[in-house]
């Protein structure tokens, strides 16, 4: 008896539980459930996206190896106070992580051939750097009077693994050579994508040789690029669309002679891919009103892939004294899988009166987090009076 | 006569009472992953001191998600969102006030910015009336950048950053900037956040030795953000630079504006009992 009402306990407790997990389930997830939301004000939802940023990089880094570390590796900096990041990098060999063993402090030698006494301010070791939240073993130090006539060499003095790799970070903060670079946020999904960029060095000019270029995907994959004269053509399509599982980024290095030194700079640049997952057919967006303050608007969209989906839009019409006025801005979501109408029920205070139109029209494919193009004004509609 | 008095008088206290007690407050964390937020993240001594401010002062919750992903992410704004809406349910909450730190900051903004991304959300955004976050990485930071360019097993910046690699990638600056154009509201140029986000923001890292307002929050995570601070501008608080942290809404104050004794706030005390950042809080909510 007893062992029959534990187990019609656990039965019921295991129901309870089943039933909490599938109501916390992913609520983007309910596929027949629209998500409607109307602001407390209309707003301008026009924003013509920006598609270029710009960009500054004042620093650069490497992959070096043990062995290169305990030789002597070539530094250049550009500022006479620089700060210089060493990390070990783990490697991944037939499924096991290395990580290459820790660096001391006070094993790194910085030096150059000058009669300039460039100076080590040791800034944090692993500990210190651990504390400050650098839990992959890095270690700091800042340089002062740092040789800028000729590259200094950075040296570890203990016997390293030689295969292992370490990340030399180096940080130019006030130098006048900035690497500048514009480029767009966004590029169309083609069979043999392209990504223009404008690259500047400050007081410096440099030339294709000079560059170095690798695209990382949103996965972590790295693919070698050319760079032509701010060209970079990307020999293979490219497979990510949108933003929802990270940027892209162009890993753009930069090396150019400067006296005897060099002047190094890295910057990452990140961007999406898009292409046309769904569109709205403005031609045919439906208002109609019951004159008791609700005004719904159904906006047919024609998808190419299923994903979930959203409208956003400003409701405009007539105030009482025939001014164009905008109503209200809304927006209306739901998982497609195939070519649907959005009904967007705009409460409005009954202070204003048709023709209706929409305006500021935004499309948004929120599965993969991308902006569609559309066009943005659908054409004024009489409204259908209806005792609804 | 009296008795109606009287039944006027506790109806009248009751109304009051019911009123008051629908505003609750949420402590919202950073990166990382909680479970124990409120003594791992938080302190209760910092949480017990602030929660005095509401009328009520047991509705308050202390939120525990998985903030190494990405802000869009179901085990971030998704388990956010679930805590609201399950605090809002519980305690009949019809204003809510939010305290975050840090990247959650930018996880609030995802959803007051994206209102039918989940159906959770436009509950939610009815009922937030006022956010105060205290360093946001509205704008991210170049410590996160420093430590993805090193793309490490352990791309790691520990407490500041998390061990999640999807919440460091999303907080570089140029991330950060994709993110505020396309999808997130309140910085410039884009549409307002329609309830009031305004940020504290920390200046500057004091760590001297000799100095008992270092030892606030730990002396330990003052010397390590002074090592930060060296990636930073001058104006940072050892791990966002004041920029960032102004980047979304409006500023309520810059610490030394309003600390007790004019100390700055590191990105570590700003969440902790020092100052009199607490008892400022207190009073705002």
């Amino acid at each position: 008896m007893k062992t029959s009402k534990t187990i019609n306990q656990l039965s019921t407790a295991a129901t309870l539980i089943a039933i909490a997990i599938s109501c916390a389930s992913h609520a983007q997830a309910k596929n027949d459930e629209a998500t409607f939301y109307q602001w407390p004000s209309s707003y301008k939802t026009d924003f013509t996206k920006q598609n270029k940023k710009a960009y500054t990089s004042n620093e650069y880094w490497q992959v070096v190896t043990g062995a290169q570390l305990n030789k002597g590796v070539k530094v250049y900096l550009s500022d006479a106070s620089t700060l210089v990041k060493l990390t070990p990098k783990a490697r991944f060999d037939q499924g096991a992580v290395f990580k290459p063993q820790n660096l001391e402090l006070n094993q790194i030698q910085l030096g150059n051939n000058l009669a300039n006494k460039q100076q080590i301010v040791q800034l944090a070791a692993q500990k210190e750097m651990a504390l400050a939240g650098f839990k992959d073993g890095s270690i700091a130090l800042k340089v002062q009077n740092a040789s800028l006539n000729a590259p200094s060499v950075l040296k570890y003095a203990q016997p390293l693994v030689a295969d292992d790799k370490y990340i030399v970070h180096v940080k130019d903060k006030n130098s006048a050579f900035k690497l500048n670079v514009t480029a767009p946020l966004e590029i169309k999904k083609q069979f043999q994508p392209q990504l223009t960029i404008k690259a500047e060095l400050t007081n410096k000019q440099f030339s294709n040789t000079d560059v170095s270029a690798r695209l990382i995907s949103p996965l972590g994959e790295s693919v070698e690029l050319k760079y032509n004269q701010g060209k970079i053509d990307f020999s293979n399509e490219l497979a990510q669309l949108g933003a929802v599982k990270g940027l892209y980024q162009v890993e753009l290095n930069v090396s150019v002679k400067h006296l005897a030194n060099k002047i190094k700079r890295t910057i990452k640049v990140p961007f999406i891919q898009t292409a046309q997952t769904a569109s709205i057919l403005t031609t045919e967006i439906n208002i109609e009103s019951n004159n008791q303050g609700l005004i719904n608007v159904n906006v047919p969209v024609s998808i190419d892939q299923e994903g979930r989906f959203a409208v956003k839009a400003t409701l405009q019409g007539y105030s009482l004294n025939n001014q164009k006025v905008d109503i209200a801005t809304a927006e209306v979501a739901k998982f497609l899988s195939h070519d649907e109408n959005l009904t967007m029920p705009f409460k409005v205070s009954g202070l204003t009166k048709g023709p209706y139109s929409l305006s500021n029209i935004i499309l948004t494919d929120q599965t993969r987090m991308m902006v569609l193009p559309h066009a943005d004004t659908s054409k004024a509609i009489i409204e259908l009076d209806k005792a609804w | 006569m009296k008795k109606t008095i009287k039944t006027g008088l506790i109806f009248a206290s009751l109304m009051t009472c019911v009123a008051n007690a629908n505003t609750g407050l949420a402590f919202i964390h950073g990166t990382g992953k909680q479970t124990d937020a409120r003594n791992d993240y938080w302190t209760s001594e910092f949480i017990d001191s602030v929660r005095q401010g509401l009328p009520n002062s047991n509705k308050y919750t202390v939120i525990n998600c998985d903030f190494d992903q990405f802000m869009w992410n179901e085990n971030a704004s998704g388990c956010l969102a679930q805590g609201l809406t399950d605090f809002i349910s519980a305690q009949g909450i019809t204003e809510l006030k939010l305290i975050t730190h840090s990247n959650g900051g930018n996880i609030v903004r995802w959803i007051l910015s994206n209102p039918t991304y989940d159906s959770r959300y436009p509950d939610i955004i009815s009922k937030v009336k006022h956010t105060i976050a205290l360093a946001p990485s509205s704008g991210g930071t170049p410590l996160a950048d420093a430590a993805v360019a090193g793309n490490t097993f352990e791309t790691s910046l520990g407490w500041l950053l998390g061990y999640g690699s999807d919440a460091v990638k999303q907080q570089q600056v140029s991330w950060m900037n994709f993110y505020n154009q396309q999808w997130l509201f309140g910085t410039s140029g884009r549409p307002s956040l329609q309830s009031t986000f305004e940020s504290v923001v920390g200046s500057d890292v004091d760590s001297a030795i000799w100095d008992g307002d270092s030892y606030c929050g730990g002396y330990q995570y003052q010397v390590a953000l002074e090592v930060t601070q060296n990636w930073l501008d001058s104006c940072s608080d050892g791990f966002l630079n004041c920029s960032s942290q102004s980047a979304a809404g409006s500023v309520w104050f810059t610490d030394k504006s309003k600390s007790n004794g004019s100390e700055p706030f590191s990105h570590h005390q700003s969440r902790r009992k020092c100052f009199g950042l607490d008892s400022l809080l207190r009073n705002r909510i």
